[in-house]
């Protein structure tokens, strides 16, 4: 069991820490003309407490239109969006000038937001339009840890495949603090925004089409600005899911041989499997247990991350334990269920949970449904299905499905559609 | 001339006594002229007069300072006739007048006489259900490993739970041996090993129940109801083997202790859990299908019933 927790450990961390430590790129005289050509139109932005008139977050931003409007990412502001009664948002200009910034709107499944200034300075990006094939070299501005504005030199990787949104792959050691900052190509037009990294030179760029969309729809609604961010939040991440969902229930799924029992593999590419077994001499039992998941997870706020899907399989074997003792293992692998660290008590209530018998594959298996709902998204859950067969004295399956921030209606598709994949028997 | 006997009863002093008089007349005050001198400075020098008549007494209020209260008419009387048995109360104190042929209860007996615990009390069958004891707790201890221990160390789990068996019969024992100058050790042993043995099916019935209704509920009011009972008859026991409280109060106390055990075991299960718990909690038990188990369920009807699990509960305040 230690085992997988530390491989889960390893996916987490691979998924989606915000903050890494790379080695410098190194600069060319290429870098040097588009830092000096362009660092007048990033912009630093900072969330200001209230209360004590302190930056409480900082990130990067950059003005994308003469008119005073600026990209940057949802996360560096979701406190002034959660509260804003607490905080404000200001940008610090390259020549150090300050002022406050309006947030106009925000795509929370691509982590971007477009904030207005007031009194636009002249300096903008222009986005690009061409596509860039793998290898080519980009600039990636931003203000580092509150450093000063930087240039990072790093390598267009194309677009993840293995993932629900579409990310950039970039070769270069992204910080905190450059969140939200440009990425340029080498004439010096917008292709990405800096958004994550996994550490060590890996890093990620959200796709410039996104800024592209969500400018559109700011350009829409420019006289009723958004006034309910929970709802207006609620409602895209409802769509985004719909789509996957949509896709995910109309494919037809890999099937994986888990023991004696066929069940779901990677459903869509977007889903990784990682497996292992154990066959030790001295233990009286085998297991073999696979864990797949998909590994972008949407941020909402520093406590709350969503979006992600897992399912796990764990198949038990005896190797000469009585049925008893067999059982008192098993039941200890069937107690601890995934634990849930997306969420805290402003963001989320407690499971509540449904257990019986149930009839899957004509094996009966105990089942235990749980739900817990958002507390500012009412309409989404994070759901918890856990299994185990239990008709065999020295083997079962255990299963677990883990859903975040689902709609009850998918949610019950999905498990429908899940359940309906195992098939007992080779 | 008859005789009568008066219990007296110091009520602020928690003690009686018996005064035998073999006289018609009998006069009760605090004065040293009385036959009965009652210490009690509510009680006045000269205060009832006692007559034999018929099969009883007339009682009579010597126009005492705070008068005569007759027991069975309930209140303040200036003379009274009163049989074998009756009460008066004369400032503090309480008489009780009795004739020599008052029928008493019979005698409580000191020694055992139900066979079972008679011979659950031979050194033979105590030590028995000890060693027993250290079996099946052994043996409870291997099916809930799925290792193959040592056997030292699934002795050792069991000798915890011997020592602590014998810990707890000791200290009846004791009490025993202070209150009735009998400690019975090896009675209390016996019943409080056989206490520990019924535990362990009890345990194993909750579970199945739990199990099969799939209700924590269930199997937790089950695992409750018979630990509880199973504990109050063992205070009850061991109760009447180390004391002289009467059955009444052997059974009102076991069930007060066992009643405050579990009120204690709720509460700080209340005041410890957290108001908000990250993860899911479920009733998670599983047991091997000596019976073959065949659901009615399908997994439509699984969810159908599942749904409650999606109503939102409106938020305490």
């Amino acid at each position: 069991m230690r085992k997988i927790v530390v491989l889960i450990g390893v996916v987490f961390w691979l998924g989606g820490a915000w903050e890494g430590n790379g080695r410098a790129a190194q600069i060319t005289d290429e870098a040097q003309r588009i830092y000096q050509q362009h660092q007048k139109s990033v912009y630093q932005i900072q969330v200001v407490d209230l209360a004590t008139e302190k930056k409480t977050a900082i990130g990067s931003g950059f003005q994308f239109t003469p008119a005073g409007y600026l990209a940057t990412n949802y996360h560096v502001l979701s406190q002034a969006i959660h509260s804003p009664e607490r905080f404000r948002v200001d940008y610090v200009r390259y020549d150090g000038v300050t002022g406050p910034l309006t947030i106009l709107d925000v795509d929370v499944v691509h982590d971007l937001a477009v904030v207005q200034s007031k009194a636009p300075y002249e300096a903008y990006l222009s986005f690009s339009e061409t596509e860039l094939s793998k290898g080519t070299r980009i600039f990636s501005l931003g203000n580092p840890l509150d450093l000063g504005m930087t240039i990072i030199e790093g390598t267009y990787n194309g677009l993840m495949e293995k993932s629900l949104y579409r990310k950039i792959l970039f070769s270069g050691s992204l910080n905190p603090g450059m969140s939200g900052g440009p990425a340029l190509d080498h004439d010096g037009r917008v292709i990405g925004v800096n958004v994550s990294t996994a550490g060590n030179q890996v890093s990620f760029l959200v796709p410039v089409e996104y800024l592209r969309k969500l400018y559109e729809a700011v350009r829409g609604h420019p006289s009723a600005p958004v006034t309910d961010w929970n709802k207006h939040i609620e409602e895209q991440l409802i769509e985004n899911q719909n789509n996957y969902m949509d896709i995910l229930l109309s494919s037809s799924w890999d099937v994986l041989p888990v023991g004696e029992v066929r069940v779901s593999g990677e459903i869509m590419n977007v889903f990784k499997c990682w497996g292992s077994s154990e066959d030790k001499k001295e233990e009286l039992y085998n297991y073999a247990y696979i864990n797949c998941s998909t590994e972008d997870r949407i941020f909402l706020s520093d406590s709350h991350e969503t979006g992600q899907i897992i399912y796990k399989y764990n198949w038990v074997t005896s190797k000469g334990l009585n049925p008893m003792r067999f059982y008192n293992l098993y039941e200890n692998y069937f107690r601890y269920p995934q634990t849930y660290e997306n969420a805290e008590e402003d963001d989320a209530g407690n499971f509540e949970c449904h257990t019986d018998f149930v009839t899957v594959s004509q094996e009966a298996w105990k089942a235990s449904l749980c739900a817990r709902h958002y507390k500012k998204y009412p309409k989404l859950y994070d759901i918890n299905l856990s299994m185990a067969s239990v008709n065999k004295k020295d083997r079962g399956l255990l299963l677990e499905v883990v859903a975040l921030g689902i709609s009850r209606e998918k949610a019950e598709n999905f498990v429908k559609r899940f359940l309906k994949e195992i098939q007992w028997g080779k | 001339m008859g005789k009568i006997i008066i219990e007296v009863f110091h009520t602020h002093r928690n003690r009686h006594d018996h005064k035998v008089f073999e006289a018609d007349k009998i006069s009760v005050g605090r004065g040293y002229q009385n036959d009965l001198i009652i210490p009690d400075p509510h009680v006045s020098a000269e205060h009832i007069q006692i007559q034999a008549s018929g099969y009883g007494w007339v009682v009579e209020d010597l126009d005492s300072e705070n008068g005569m209260f007759v027991k069975k008419y309930g209140k303040v009387l200036k003379k009274a006739y009163l049989e074998s048995g009756d009460e008066v109360v004369i400032g503090k104190t309480r008489l009780r007048l009795v004739s020599p042929l008052h029928p008493v209860e019979p005698a409580e007996r000191l020694i055992i006489t139900n066979r079972f615990f008679k011979k659950l009390s031979q050194p033979v069958y105590a030590w028995g259900m000890v060693f027993m004891l250290f079996l099946l707790y052994a043996l409870d201890y291997h099916l809930g490993t799925s290792e193959n221990l040592a056997v030292e160390k699934i002795a050792v789990t069991a000798v915890g739970v011997v020592v602590g068996v014998m810990v707890w019969a000791g200290l009846w024992a004791f009490v025993g041996r202070l209150i009735k100058h009998k400690a019975q050790f090896l009675f209390q042993l016996a019943i409080t090993a056989m206490y520990f043995i019924l535990l362990l099916p009890l345990d194993t019935i909750s579970n199945y129940l739990g199990y099969y209704t799939s209700s924590a509920v269930v199997g937790g009011i089950c695992l409750a109801a018979l630990f509880g009972t199973l504990f109050s008859i063992l205070l009850i026991l061991n109760l009447k083997i180390a004391t002289n409280i009467s059955r009444r109060k052997r059974i009102m106390v076991s069930n007060l202790i066992t009643g405050v055990i579990f009120a204690i075991i709720t509460l700080s299960y209340f005041a410890n859990k957290s108001e908000f718990n990250p993860n899911p909690v479920f009733y998670s038990v599983l047991k091997p299908p000596f019976i073959k188990i065949s659901p009615r369920r399908d997994v439509d009807q699984f969810l159908k019933d599942g749904q409650k699990v999606f109503e939102i509960k409106p938020a305490k305040k």
